[in-house]
């Protein structure tokens, strides 16, 4: 048992139980995982990547490249969690990753017997021969055998969550700095989010036994939390990572809000990622410990030496029982005087620098260095060299640190670089790196923890400058000023056997000198030769030492040698919480008709159209395949009644004085000359002269237009005719809106539809009144009604549209009544059947790439007047005669198989696309004809009619001889629609 | 004679409770689409006063007060919720047309109703921004609405069509923000 | 990216659709002939720099917008009403 008998910020009253590896252990509440187990002496908890060397915990946060393990079970279970940042809960189930069949023993460990195999780029030059070995061999075998965690196979059924913050300051960290600056604004009266990736906020001082303002660093931190927590414009988001930074002052944050809890005990999200828009925001982010390469140097029990009093100080752990340190600073000794102050034992200290002091009453050895360990499932002893010899320490903790990293990471995700200051030996942000984001305290350098407060209360102070807020006085708390006492040394030279830099992805010094070697020496060269970097740690911990080494091989200076691009998220971000609610039905919302709830009733499958739902067709009780609902209902609506709603096309209200002058230049019909009570069908062309969207227009009155479009166009077409009105015509006296859900609108077609609409009406029409294409106001009982006599079966038919309240009852009557009258209700299948038999087209022929012409409506081309579209319109090669035109195609042999998107051959020339004619656009069944029908573009199409053509399936293997017919397979003159 | 019944997508969805937050149908009887015509501004602002003793809002805000409100909605374009129709004389100045069924609008009130907006509009929604009375066209839950801030809460207009999304991404968020409060605050 | 609508304040880019270059406010008359029509629906500048767009306020107040914006530092340095720059024609 390794829990220190007093301190830390763990709450012993909170006995928590949690398994690792089948074996239950206790905690306390405020552990993390890492620190628990370490409290019960288990220093072993992961097997590397490619090499699967025992590895045990380095770090204490998020930078954690060793301590991975798959978390949960079912569909929560989540590989590569850092057990460095993991709160225990009741019943956490915690598992080693990448071992078989266990962490003492893996077979797989003998991948790091043929390491040599291994090295960087091995791939390229290993595992060659024979050739098709790789693909079906070596590859799935090496994949197999390396790797971190997997995931459940199982569907995510997590809750998530998205959402949106706006404030003035945004405060990136709330250790010494953050807390400072948090203050300062939020006391001048600015809105302020302060946002920190632990649990406990204080950063740092959470794990050093500073003091400030004479009482304890951490207290200090409870007490500032406790202040800002009362302020009502001041948001404090603990277990929230600012994951990067995008334009426009817009940062992307992930809150982890209950992974700390046992899943199923409440309702929460899991996470929810934040897109925070801040007017400024303050880089408080602190800084990362950074590591001495030296052989030998990724055992279990060796840690970076700050983590080691983070495990002392904050959770009342001791990390071994014969602690050594190895440093090339001062900071390194605060380990050995605050473990010695906690009653451990000091093995050694060894510093690098010759000149070095002790902080108190430790064995120290200056000048020299660790040039190996012994210990292969945990570490039991080092070897340092030093002017005299080598020699061995007993030792079974070694503490690490090679200096700090300030965390720039987020100030670089704009695609600014870091400056290098030599006094620190470490990068910082530059200046100005993000618009309205300034660093503060370890992050942008000033390393010690006066320094920190001043700074981040410096930042706080520019930032009310510059948003014209007057600062409020605040004296800083007192706080240790220590100076930054460095010598760089990055790895030491000489030791026998490999060592480490990246210990996540398993790459080591020697791989860097490869890379070197091979010319592979700019840094972004080498991470991708190496992989250094490029695990889910993003090289925390290894990219400073990789770079200094290459730095020492080119013989440039560090900055010269510069760092990688810095790019999001700064830690893993779970696909689900970027897409939350994005799931299943979440996708898209739904746009629901008036007759969704009758349709449903009656069983009918649901297409989706766009964000609409719309029936494929209404099944009745003995059927089991949808054509024979479908060819039912087809045969109906031409037999006697069908009723189908179509609410969901566009349907557009145009006013205005100039009205028809408006609608003369956006179709290229003329307009403006339809009477008052009629309708009219209209083609919309692009610009480029292509057909856009095609759709009806009624007049109802002088200034009074009502457009309709395709349901896939509707959008569109609305946006391009605002954008007419707004940008190309803003003094044309036109006002357009959407009235699309303001009418709730059924067709009615077939030759008892106009039986089914008088029974409907107050006032029957006439004989020979509302003839084809006629449209007016009526009533059904009280209600005011829209009637357009206008047909998209070939069929007499109508649409008739009310207040859409009214639509669910009017969908209901209709339905009945159609019944009555021996028709029903006739679904998206059966209209296309219908639509398909008379020529007419929908955007399977309106691909963007057709003119009128080729849909054979060239003759609705004005003459007189400029529309969108004319002018591209008259380009020779759209006006050319052996264009793809739109014809119609039935089987002309045997085989009667028509296919959607399959080619058009002449028969006798081979299919390829040379000899490519065209290409169907849309096929059925035809149950009035017996046989299946098309619609195709075909080359000079219009001059074939009665050849023969070689419809080629190539995907499936299909050919079909086909006899060109016009379009119109039924009722060409179209005399059922005028009887 | 025929009767059609009217029916709301609404009904049966709402009142809905969710920790503290309700979420209820208040569409008014009468919504008129008002597009002021070019350079008919100021005979829209006489009609409206005459007519409704109502003043035609600046951009981004809302005027009027009990059964009567025009609320700004794009440029030029303003939207009458009212228990009565709009009147016709209001057409000397702008193009009218009949809304009152394409739209549901919903009140959501409750102290935790700001944090549930903010898991589905992207809008700054803070007090000090979006105050009493303004209102905006923006993304509820990404599907096009006008959000308004009333006496005692928002009011959340989406079209016809989305009613059901709506309230269920509502519920969902109201659901959702009810349950991170109830956490134990460790 | 955040949009200033001109309109509605700063919104997020999700709210707005892009159309293309603001070239297209100046649409050709039928006389100026095809070929000044051929210029306006495909020629483009590219610059590295500054370019002025059109983008449609598609979730808001469903305004044009005329944006000059830098496709190298994705700074947009102003954003106007595309009705307040239309050509006069009746």
């Amino acid at each position: 048992m390794s829990r220190l008998a007093t301190g830390g910020q763990i709450d012993r009253t909170q006995r928590i139980p949690f398994t690792f590896q089948g074996q239950t252990y206790l905690g306390y509440r405020g552990d993390t995982l890492a620190s628990a187990l370490l409290a019960q002496d288990v220093r072993l908890v992961a097997r590397s990547f490619k090499y699967h060397r025992p590895r045990g915990i380095l770090t204490a946060g998020s930078e954690e490249p060793n301590a991975l393990v798959t978390i949960g079970t079912g569909d929560q279970l989540t590989p590569n969690c850092r057990a460095t940042t993991q709160e225990i809960y009741h019943g956490l189930v915690a598992r080693a990753q990448n071992c078989f069949p266990g962490l003492r023993f893996d077979l797989m460990a003998l991948n790091d017997l043929l390491a040599p195999f291994f090295g960087a780029g091995f791939y390229y030059k290993t595992f060659m021969w024979p050739r098709p070995f790789w693909r079906r061999v070596y590859e799935p075998l090496i994949r197999r055998s390396a790797g971190l965690g997997a995931l459940s196979g199982v569907a995510d059924d997590g809750r998530y969550d998205k959402g949106f913050a706006h404030c003035d300051l945004l405060v990136i960290g709330a250790g010494p700095a953050g807390l400072m600056a948090a203050q300062v604004a939020a006391r001048a009266g600015l809105d302020v989010i302060l946002a920190d990736e632990d649990f406990l906020v204080g950063g740092r001082l959470n794990s050093e036994t500073h003091e400030i303002d004479a009482m304890p660093a951490s207290r200090w931190a409870v007490k500032t939390r406790a202040a800002l927590a009362q302020m009502e414009n001041v948001r404090v988001m603990r277990r929230t990572t600012v994951t990067g930074v995008y334009d426009g002052g817009t940062y992307g944050a992930l809150e982890r809000v209950s992974e700390h809890l046992p899943s199923g005990s409440h309702d929460a999200p899991l996470q929810i990622f934040w897109r925070i828009v801040a007017r400024r925001a303050i880089l408080a982010s602190g800084a990362t410990e950074r590591p001495i390469a030296f052989a030998g140097n990724d055992r279990p029990g060796i840690m970076m030496a700050g983590a080691l009093r983070s495990y002392v100080n904050r959770f009342a752990v001791a990390p071994g029982r014969r602690i050594s340190v190895f440093t090339n600073n001062d900071d390194g000794h605060r380990t050995a005087y605050d473990l010695a102050a906690a009653g451990l034992q000091i093995a050694a200290v060894i510093d690098t620098r010759p000149e070095a002091r002790a902080l108190g009453d430790y064995p120290l050895i200056s000048g020299a260095q660790v040039v190996g360990t012994r210990g292969r499932l945990g570490l039991r002893a080092i070897t340092i060299r030093t002017a005299g010899g080598l020699q061995e320490i007993a030792s079974d903790c070694l503490g690490v640190s090679g200096g700090w990293n300030p965390a720039v990471h987020l100030s670089c995700h704009l695609n600014a670089r870091p400056v290098w200051r030599d006094d620190i030996a470490a990068f910082v942000p530059a200046e100005a790196a993000v618009p309205g984001l300034i660093a503060a305290g370890a992050a942008a350098g000033e390393m010690s923890t006066a320094g920190a407060l001043k700074s981040g209360a410096h930042a706080a102070a520019t930032v009310l400058k510059a948003l014209g807020k007057r600062p409020v006085q605040l004296t800083l708390p007192r706080a240790e000023d220590a100076p930054m006492a460095l010598e760089p040394f990055w790895h030491v030279g000489g030791g026998r056997g490999r060592a480490w830099l990246d210990f996540q992805n398993d790459v080591t010094v020697k791989d860097v000198e490869l890379a070197y070697r091979e010319n592979f020496r700019s840094v972004e060269h080498m991470k991708r030769y190496t992989t250094l970097g490029m695990a889910t740690d993003q090289g925390k911990t290894a990219n400073m030492g990789a770079l200094a080494i290459m730095a020492e091989m080119t013989g440039k200076s560090i900055p010269e040698t510069g760092t990688t691009t810095f790019r999001p998220p700064y830690t893993p971000v779970p696909l689900g919480a970027l897409g939350a609610h994005g799931r299943g039905k979440g996708f898209a919302p739904e746009r629901l008709t008036p007759s969704h709830a009758l349709l449903g009733e009656m069983g009918a499958p649901m297409l989706e159209v766009g964000l609409w739902y719309r029936p494929g067709w209404v099944p009745h009780a003995n059927e089991r395949h949808w054509r024979q609902s479908c060819d039912r209902e087809a045969l109906m609506v031409r037999a006697s009644v069908g009723v189908s709603d179509v609410t969901t096309l566009g349907k557009i209200d145009v006013q205005g004085r100039d009205a028809g002058r408006f609608l003369d230049r956006v179709y290229c019909n003329t307009i403006s000359n339809l009477p008052v009570g009629r309708v009219r069908y209209g083609l919309m062309l692009r610009e480029d002269g292509m057909v856009m969207d095609d759709g009806t227009v009624a007049r109802l009155g002088a200034r009074h237009f009502v457009l309709t479009t395709t349901t896939g166009g509707a959008d569109m077409v609305l946006a391009h005719l605002e954008f007419c009105q707004q940008v190309l015509w803003p003094d044309l006296d036109v006002a357009i809106v959407s009235v699309t859900e303001q009418w709730a609108q059924f067709a009615i077609a077939g030759p008892k539809s106009r039986a089914l609409v008088n029974g409907l009406l107050r006032r029957k029409l006439g004989v020979g009144a509302f003839p084809f294409m006629a449209c007016g106001t009526v009533r059904i009982g009280p209600t005011t009604a829209r009637l357009f006599r206008i047909s998209y079966s070939g069929e007499h038919a109508y649409e008739i549209a009310v207040p859409a309240r009214y639509g669910e009852a009017l969908a209901r009557l209709l339905l009945a009544r159609a019944r009555t009258l021996g028709g029903g209700w006739y679904g998206m299948e059966a209209l296309n059947v219908l639509r398909l038999e008379k020529g007419y087209v929908t955007h399977a022929e309106i691909d963007g790439r057709v003119t009128a012409d080729d849909l054979g409506m060239g003759r609705m081309m004005a003459a007189g007047k400029d529309y969108i579209g004319k002018a591209m319109s008259t380009r020779p090669a759209l006006c050319a005669p052996d264009r793809e035109q739109l014809v119609g195609l039935k089987p002309a042999g045997a085989l009667k198989r028509l296919h959607g998107g399959a080619h058009l051959f002449n028969p006798g020339q081979t299919p390829t696309r040379e000899n490519d004619q065209g290409h169907i656009t849309s096929q059925c069944f035809s149950p009035h004809l017996g046989h299946p029908i098309a619609l195709a573009l075909l080359r000079g199409g219009r001059a074939r009619i009665g050849q023969n053509i070689l419809m080629v399936d190539h995907l499936r293997q299909v050919e079909t001889l086909c006899e060109i017919c016009p379009p119109a397979f039924l009722d060409p003159k179209g005399e059922r629609l005028r009887d | 004679m025929i009767d059609l019944v009217p029916s709301s997508p609404l009904d049966g969805l709402l009142p809905r409770t969710v920790g503290g937050c309700s979420l209820s149908a208040m569409t008014p009887a009468f919504i008129t689409a008002i597009t002021a015509r070019r350079g008919a501004q100021a005979a829209l602002a006489a009609a409206l006063a005459s007519a409704h003793d109502l003043r035609l809002p600046p951009v981004g805000r809302s005027s009027g007060r009990g059964g009567m409100r025009l609320v700004w909605a794009g440029q030029g374009r303003y939207f009458l919720w009212a228990d009565c129709p709009a009147s016709p004389t209001l057409a000397k100045g702008a193009a009218l047309s009949d809304h009152s069924d394409a739209w549901v609008v919903m009140s959501l009130t409750g102290a935790l109703a700001p944090e549930v907006l903010s898991r589905l509009c992207p809008l700054d929604l803070r007090a000090s921004v979006f105050r009493r009375g303004h209102s905006a066209a923006a993304e509820i839950a990404r599907m096009p609405g006008i959000l308004r801030r009333g006496a005692k809460g928002f009011e959340i207009a989406v079209m016809r069509s989305f009613a059901q999304t709506a309230v269920q991404r509502i519920v969902d968020a109201m659901t959702s923000v009810a349950a991170q409060s109830e956490l134990p605050d460790g | 990216m955040r949009i200033n609508c001109p309109l509605c304040g700063a919104r997020d880019s999700r709210e707005f659709h892009y159309r293309g270059s603001a070239k297209l406010i100046d649409r050709p008359l039928p006389e100026q002939g095809r070929a000044a029509m051929f210029d306006y629906v495909y020629i483009r500048d590219n610059p590295a720099g500054v370019t002025r767009e059109l983008w449609h306020h598609r979730n808001g107040c469903r305004a044009w917008l005329v944006v000059a914006r830098d496709t190298t530092s994705h700074k947009i340095l102003s954003v106007e009403l595309a009705a307040d720059r239309g050509r006069v024609r009746s």
